[in-house]
């Protein structure tokens, strides 16, 4: 049995990864993402003799969504699936899962014109927090406090935003003392469970905005909830972000390419380690 | 055994250390430019992939 990995850069995550391959005895075949010619009219094979799951760490959420599509059709398992990548690379699809499954999550809404756009800011109220439908590492969120700031947020989304920018993802929101919960879930686990203070006390507390990762001491409700926004998006590897609200725990929303350099230095879980077993666990399969 | 490349930015030949793998991100030493290893064998690197919209979790 030999391991798949697909990525674009090796990133801590990646070489922790193949450091606990190693560890295991798991034979680990690598390819680089911008290597891939794939076909797509026929089912092609990529990687050697041996590997029937990839895990699938592309830093690139198009490439990594593409790549894996074409990879499933050629028969491989991919960690995380198409399918659980279109959901959590999403937020709107996400949000949707959640109200799906009753998972509670900050009041959303989603519109297609500026216009629409302010309507929604003023059902949910200020402030109120604009994101793209598509984005990590915290990067283009906007918290609007008032109409002067709302209009021109909305005016430079619309012109100089690129098509996606023109889906005005709007939330509520909600204030959690500089920090929140992100959660890795690998399988039917909660691997690991920690605080992610923000940088200077803002409301951005992303590991990539200089956020830093503090342990904290795991509830069952916590546990039980991250396993269900998990299983809504039909499980893997995920990285779930909770909010501890004045209404209660809430999920903003599940990430699948989940990084954990953070994570391993707040806590020394061995997070690679749990994965690997995951990804071996499939292949068998 | 010794691997080097040129530097695709300011043609510098570079040594790459002895563990160096693929995808890895190093800078060159003579003009900073970002770089990636694309391929050991033979060694070939390129300027490195910048961060694009779509990257991250």
């Amino acid at each position: 049995m030999k391991l798949g990995l697909l990525y674009t850069i090796l990133t801590p995550e990646v070489s922790m990864l193949l450091a606990a391959a190693e560890k295991r005895g798991i034979a680990v075949e690598k390819v680089l993402d911008a290597h891939l010619v794939q076909d797509l009219d026929r089912p092609s094979k990529h990687f050697g003799k041996g590997v029937s799951a990839i895990v699938q760490r592309s830093s690139s959420f198009s490439r990594s969504l593409y790549g894996t599509a074409a990879l499933e059709a050629a028969g491989y398992k991919v960690i995380n699936s198409h399918a659980v990548q279109s959901l959590c690379g999403d937020k709107a699809l996400t949000t949707l899962a959640f109200a799906r499954a009753k998972i509670p999550t900050p009041k959303t809404k989603l519109a297609y014109t500026p216009e629409g756009a302010m309507q929604a800011i003023k059902d949910v109220g200020y402030p109120a927090v604009l994101k793209p439908v598509v984005g990590s590492w915290g990067r283009l969120l906007a918290k609007v406090n008032d109409d002067d700031a709302a209009n021109a947020m909305l005016e430079h989304k619309n012109e100089l935003g690129s098509y996606m920018h023109k889906i005005f993802y709007v939330q509520e929101y909600v204030e959690k003392h500089g920090r929140d919960i992100r959660a890795i879930v690998v399988g039917d686990e909660v691997v690991v469970a920690y605080y992610r203070n923000s940088a200077d006390g803002g409301w951005i507390t992303n590991i990539a905005h200089g956020g830093k990762g503090t342990a904290l001491k795991m509830t069952s409700e916590l546990r039980e909830l991250c396993l269900k926004a998990a299983k809504c998006v039909g499980g893997g590897i995920l990285g779930i972000d909770v909010f501890e609200t004045k209404r209660g725990l809430m999920v903003n929303e599940v990430n699948h390419g989940v990084e954990f350099k953070g994570a391993f230095a707040a806590t020394g879980i061995d997070i690679a380690g749990k994965m690997v077993e995951y990804a071996a666990s499939i292949a068998k399969k | 055994m010794e691997m080097s490349a040129t530097c695709p930015e300011c043609a510098e030949e570079i040594k790459l250390k002895e563990q160096a793998e693929l995808g890895e991100i190093m800078a060159c030493p003579c003009c900073s430019a970002r770089l990636e290893i694309m391929s050991l064998a033979p060694v070939k690197i390129q300027a490195a992939p910048s961060v694009e919209e779509d990257w991250g979790e």
